[in-house]
């Protein structure tokens, strides 16, 4: 490829411009997939895509669309073939060691329920999971340095006005979620499931992290007494959602 | 990856879970052994369904809820087999 004139950009290539949604110059978390596809694979994606776009377009109906994207999302992430790893490795454990797995010991209609996201949902006037001097955009390009962050726990009252919940998750396409709460952090839902008497009754605060985070200090330190508070205020079953 | 330290811990005190991934995820949910998982196929950040979809999200929601009854002391993973819907 020859070297542009001074003053001019190089052609953008797909892979650079695939690469460059990934927490980069046109991050975008819901198509930064694109960066583990072949650049082939990016072609076939962007042909399709703009096909199914027109079908939309002409039947009002996305349905296909969301389904095309979801579909080369999922596989976007899956793992290459004999890449799967043991509980214990993606545990980041030193040994083996077996999971442990408690039981409901109640009917569900007499349980205390909570809600976990690792979706980093906030209340309002309460600050986001980083430096507040930080847009949430720049935010986003920082994603390496999330994981040296201390995990920090967020506890929201359950009778919180879903109006007054943020979504300050970095690394995923938060806007379905600030659209509808519910679809990370169902918490409307589950005040509905315990009025009807599905539920004992859901928990006192639901809770909620910021999932890219310093995993050693959250696997050694902060998970298990978290799990030591909820354990002291009654809980008896989680429903969790990872952001 | 997070949720399943916070599952584990919570476990390990008794507390059972039940933990809702996307599909693009559901290698975590499977290599983790996590006890209790609802695979959604539904786009990442979108875990309990469509916005505005209240409907389809508490069909998810008491989807998982079952396994938390059900489910035994083996991983389970199971599939919420209806489309994303807006």
């Amino acid at each position: 490829m020859s070297t542009p004139p001074p003053g001019e950009q190089p052609p953008l290539t797909i892979r650079a411009f695939a690469d460059s949604l990934f927490h980069g110059e046109r991050a975008d978390n819901y198509f930064k997939f694109l960066k583990n596809f072949s650049e082939p694979e990016i072609d076939s994606f962007f042909q399709e895509l703009l096909r199914e776009v027109g079908d939309a377009v002409d039947t009002g109906d996305a349905a296909a669309l969301a389904r095309f994207v979801q579909q080369a999302q999922a596989r976007a992430y899956k793992p290459a073939p004999g890449a799967s790893q043991r509980p214990s490795q993606m545990l980041q454990l030193a040994a083996p060691v077996p999971l442990p797995q408690a039981r409901l010991n109640k009917p569900l209609s007499k349980a205390r329920v909570a809600l976990f996201t690792t979706g980093a949902i906030y209340v309002e006037g309460l600050p986001p999971f980083y430096p507040a001097d930080w847009t949430y955009e720049y935010a986003v390009r920082q994603a390496r340095t999330f994981f040296e962050r201390q995990p920090a726990l967020r506890l929201i009252p359950r009778e919180t006005p879903v109006e007054q919940l943020r979504v300050g998750h970095i690394a995923y396409d938060i806007r379905a979620a600030q659209r509808d709460i519910n679809v990370m952090l169902p918490l409307e839902r589950f005040r509905e499931l315990e009025a009807a008497g599905d539920i004992g009754e859901l928990a006192p605060h639901a809770y909620s992290f910021h999932g890219l985070t310093n995993v050693p200090r959250l696997r050694d330190e902060f998970a298990p007494q978290w799990a030591q508070n909820m354990l002291q205020e009654g809980v008896d079953a989680v429903f969790l959602t990872p952001g | 990856m997070s949720v399943g330290h916070v599952a584990r811990a919570l476990e390990a005190v008794g507390i059972a879970t039940v933990c809702v991934y996307v599909e693009a995820f559901r290698h975590q949910a499977v290599n983790l052994r996590v006890p209790r998982a609802l695979i959604t196929p539904f786009p990442m950040g979108r875990n309990v369904g469509a916005p505005g979809n209240a409907a389809q999200q508490r069909r998810v929601i008491r989807t998982a809820l079952g396994l938390l009854e059900r489910a035994g002391d083996v991983s389970t993973v199971i599939n919420f087999d209806e489309a994303w819907n807006i």
